[in-house]
């Protein structure tokens, strides 16, 4: 009974200090490592240096928007193959297909989903 | 001079059937020396009445004023005057708006002797333009609106998210023990948050719909599948309110259906299901195939409809009395969303409800062939 989260790292790129502040409390009761990237020259920051497991990031960033990054990062040695999860509040459908059309394993909308429900798709995408 | 007077016939039945207001005048003193019949039906005064008088006989001085002086523009300099829009008042149109042209008819030597004016009655085209903007006006403010509702309510979702994030870590247990006290407050926030949340997403769907803005995608789907995926929060929350949730929808043909839409509306009518129960109430979801589709049904023993409202209960922000005696927060948005999804389906959508006994809401959906 192995956790899929042990020994893996995500990327999690998300601008709300809240937000992330617990995410961080939440994901470090496993044990993963966690990378928080602001925006997205922070996402490629680390991107140049780690090879994530699974990619989670919203659609509204500061300065561009999710699925821009995850074209830039789809060209990077790091981010090719990575699975990702979209997690936004953004819930028009048009975002939501156009997710779907580039390959995101999910595309969850934060307001509606627990703590407990993000990880879960987390895991699925892992294994 | 027979010949004469047939061109004579002739010409005055092509000016009198032109359908505009034909008028002249003469140069010296702008007395009206001809009028068809066009410019009778329009200004209500009799081409007898006219001839040999001036504007100043027949309309408000301001407006004679402005005939006038265009007039004598147009013989001082021998040109013609384009006024695309005049003020005219009238005997028994009121006022109306015209599109005149005014022509100076010269001698050989070049001197004015005529005033030819024809005026074509814009009032109703001006009408419609000035509809069409109004129209276009509404629309603008409408966008605007759609505007505002899509970035307010993504905005407040981003720190809705957080308190609710927040209270799954209390409530878990995940920050420290809570005592029974505690943990009962913060779920009452959380329950509080949720309903938060739920009325943003309403308006922000409610908006889609109305705005044209929800797409589907229809494909084969599992209704029992679907169920069981959405049961478990729905039976968590119903838990709390002493009310039980049970389904029997095992084996049942696929349905053509958007999954993401239909969850959305169970949600709306197990919410509401739970929401006007009484505490021991039980909540139940069944489902048949009647001909080529499928009914669902969700019933409940709850507040039920009165009946004098249920004719309204489908309508954007509308909310019965009873209901929001039982629950003051709502957006009354819930059963609008509903109905306008089962619709898009092909699917058909009402109730049954007595007021004290309950109601049963049922829709119906395609079945894959």
């Amino acid at each position: 009974m192995n956790d899929p989260l042990e020994g893996k790292k995500i990327l999690w790129v998300e601008d709300d200090a809240f937000l992330s502040d617990i995410i961080v409390r939440k994901v470090s009761q496993y044990k993963c490592r966690l990378y928080i990237a602001k925006n997205g020259e922070e996402a490629l920051n680390i991107l140049g240096k780690e090879r994530p497991d699974v990619l989670l990031m919203d659609v509204v960033l500061p300065g561009t928007n999710g699925f821009d990054l995850l074209q830039i990062i789809r060209k990077t040695e790091n981010g090719r193959d990575v699975p990702v999860v979209f997690l936004s509040n953004v819930g028009e459908d048009a975002e939501r297909m156009r997710a779907e059309a580039m390959g995101a394993k999910k595309y969850m909308i934060k307001a509606v989903s627990t703590l407990d429900q993000i990880i879960a798709e987390i895991r699925k995408a892992l294994s | 001079m027979n010949d004469k007077t047939e061109l004579e016939k002739f010409l005055d039945s092509i000016i009198e059937n032109i359908p505009d207001m034909i008028f002249v005048k003469d140069a010296a003193e702008l007395r009206f020396v001809r009028f068809n019949r066009a410019g009778e039906d329009l200004l209500g005064f009799k081409k007898e009445d006219l001839m040999g008088k001036n504007d100043y006989d027949f309309f408000p001085k301001d407006q004679a004023d402005f005939f006038t002086s265009r007039d004598r523009a147009v013989l001082d300099n021998k040109k013609l005057v384009d006024i695309p829009e005049e003020p005219i008042d009238t005997k028994f149109k009121g006022r109306r708006y015209l599109h005149t042209k005014k022509i100076p008819i010269l001698d050989e030597a070049g001197k004015p002797l005529f005033l030819l004016g024809i005026s074509e009655d814009i009032t109703d085209r001006k009408k419609m333009e000035e509809d069409l903007r109004i129209i276009e006006e509404l629309r603008a403010i409408d966008r605007m609106k759609s505007e505002f509702i899509t970035i307010a309510g993504h905005q407040l979702r981003t720190p809705l998210s957080g308190m609710r994030w927040t209270m799954n870590l209390l409530l878990g247990g995940e920050l420290g023990p809570l005592s029974a006290d505690q943990k009962s407050f913060v779920q009452k926030a959380y329950e509080t948050n949720n309903r938060m949340i739920g009325i943003v997403n309403d308006l922000l769907s409610a908006d889609h719909i109305t705005s044209n803005k929800l797409k589907y995608i229809f494909k084969p789907s599992d209704l029992g599948e679907l169920i069981d995926r959405i049961l478990p929060e729905m039976q968590a929350a119903a838990e709390l309110k002493g009310v039980s949730i049970a389904a029997d929808t095992k084996g049942l043909p696929k349905i053509s259906a958007d999954a993401s839409k239909i969850s959305v509306v169970l949600e709306n009518l197990l919410e509401n299901a739970v929401k006007y129960s009484k505490k021991g109430g039980v909540v139940r979801i069944r489902a048949a195939k009647k001909d080529k589709m499928l009914e669902v049904s969700v019933i409940d023993t709850g507040i039920g409809i009165p009946k004098e409202e249920q004719q309204r209960i489908f309508e954007r922000f509308y909310r019965a009395a009873n209901a929001i005696r039982v629950e003051p927060n709502g957006s009354g948005l819930g059963l609008y969303i509903v109905k306008s999804i089962v619709e898009k389906h092909g699917g058909k959508i009402g109730f049954d409800s007595k007021e004290d006994a309950g109601s049963a809401f049922w829709f119906t959906l395609p079945v894959v062939e």
